[in-house]
């Protein structure tokens, strides 16, 4: 289990983040819903350990394996697709089950046949797909996301989201997500943490009562869900 | 436009600008202005004469000479430039200095300072080492810092990043900044070896026997032969940096 306690941030005296106090549970996935612009991302490169906050105290990180959906696919220009994947592999793993590995992972996002491909070649939503791959392909006991389907379309959006869903699956790591989107985060996450405008607070922290199999686009609970989150905590 | 056409108008265009030398070689200055037919014979005795490759050879060698010197200096500054912020300033004070200074200012200088065997190799040195310096050095600070985070996140080794991040990264910056500096190394060392007068199997020291004799035609076959070598160093570069990439 990952906790903060009282995190605080400013940059230039501005104060982003005010006493923050979260909990992320193990096999889980926990969204930070909040504005464009509160700190959810600054937030997340704070657990990531990326940067530090200026006050508070982090537990549950240290020695843990971290993966990271950034909002760009952040691929290697000058390595093709497989050769993206391997790169994030352990060295003590032998050159044979490497590749294998990563072709694997590269039919599971649906990039057969593109193996030889550089991200050039590859579109954006490819791109993001084979970082998802990357995310997947080592055993993290940790997995962040920043806004990784922004960028998309709906209906590649959509797409990434099962793809995700079923990747996760899987092995089940702990993941935070960030995101300003309350549907994908209802659709992904166990638990919803809504933030508030700078200073950026916690204004309600939400227990999502659709088990995972059943988050569907078309559950009637979880768009009432929805709506009472948009209705009470960003339209107010 | 197809690219036959554009063959085409670039072989008339060539052409016409061959005709327009002949008929200038005609008028009053035909004394020392060269036909293209007497330049070619020109050209022809200077690539059959005894003084070509020894010259070529020398030349060659000291632009190389020159060119590693300052190679790998601008390497290791433009590392260190890199991580500390004082040393970019102080670089970036220096190479800006150098840069001003007027070409054969430096020549003349060195001319009177240094001893003469070497001259046009440290000339050389100080003119292309900020080229290749700023190559460098922009080369690792526009290093993309969404990589390097990327490798941080998934734990990769110093070796790691600097062979598959950084290595890649300043390769565009490295040929561009090789091209370059080896052009304007050429030139500038004919030029130092034109006033350097030590040794007189150098492209530099042939031009200037012409241009004793008034051969104009002479000194432009060597013209056309640095030229030419100065035109396979820099396709040899570009097609190094291929190979290389294909490997990557």
């Amino acid at each position: 289990m990952i906790r903060l306690l009282n995190i605080k941030k400013s940059f230039n005296n501005l104060t982003v983040l005010d006493n923050i106090d979260m909990k992320f549970e193990e096999g889980s996935v926990t969204a930070i819903l909040g504005p464009s612009g509160c700190g959810k991302t600054t937030l997340l490169r704070i657990v990531a350990g990326l940067i530090s906050a200026d006050s508070g105290e982090i537990t549950g990180t240290d020695g843990k394996n971290l993966s990271f959906l950034f909002q760009e696919p952040r691929l290697l220009p000058w390595k093709n697709a497989w050769k993206n994947l391997e790169l994030v592999l352990p060295d003590d793993l032998d050159k044979e089950a490497r590749r294998k590995k990563c072709f694997e992972m590269l039919e599971l996002v649906g990039l057969k046949g593109y193996e030889n491909h550089f991200p050039s070649e590859l579109s954006g939503g490819m791109c993001q797909r084979l970082a998802m791959a990357r995310a997947f392909i080592i055993q993290s006991d940790i997995l962040l996301m920043d806004e990784p389907f922004q960028s998309l379309d709906l209906k590649r959006r959509g797409q990434m989201i099962s793809l995700f869903r079923s990747l996760w699956v899987k092995k089940r790591p702990l993941t935070i997500m960030v995101t300003h989107d309350v549907q994908e985060a209802l659709l992904l996450s166990d638990k919803v943490y809504v933030l508030s405008e700078k200073p950026t607070g916690i204004l309600a922290e939400i227990h999502n009562p659709v088990p995972f199999e059943e988050r569907t686009v078309k559950n009637e609970r979880l768009y009432e869900l929805e709506k009472d989150i948009i209705n009470n905590y960003i339209f107010i | 436009m197809k690219k036959n056409i554009q063959n085409i108008f670039l072989a008339v265009f060539i052409l016409g600008l061959i005709f327009i030398w002949h008929v200038l070689s005609m008028g009053r200055e035909s004394l020392i202005f060269p036909s293209p037919y007497e330049f070619l014979l020109s050209l022809y005795s200077v690539i059959t004469g005894p003084s070509f490759i020894p010259s070529v050879i020398n030349t060659v060698k000291s632009v190389f000479l020159s060119f590693i010197a300052a190679f790998f200096p601008a390497l290791i500054f433009g590392i260190v430039s890199k991580f500390s912020p004082f040393m970019y300033r102080l670089m970036e004070l220096v190479t800006g200095f150098i840069r001003s200074i007027p070409t054969v200012a430096i020549i003349l200088m060195a001319l009177l300072l240094l001893p003469l065997s070497y001259t046009p190799v440290i000339i050389c040195y100080f003119v292309i080492f900020p080229v290749l310096y700023t190559n460098i050095s922009e080369g690792l600070r526009n290093t993309d810092a969404k990589l390097l985070e990327m490798a941080r996140i998934y734990k990769f080794s110093n070796a790691k990043i600097i062979r598959h991040i950084y290595i890649p990264s300043l390769k565009p910056y490295i040929v561009a900044g090789s091209r370059s500096a080896l052009g304007l190394n050429f030139k500038v060392m004919v030029t130092a070896e034109v006033f350097n007068f030590i040794n007189h199997k150098t492209i530099g020291a042939q031009m200037y026997m012409h241009k004793i004799q008034i051969d104009l035609a002479g000194i432009m076959a060597w013209a056309l032969v640095v030229v030419a070598v100065s035109a396979v160093f820099d396709l040899l570069i570009k097609m190094l940096s291929r190979e290389k990439t294909r490997n990557d």
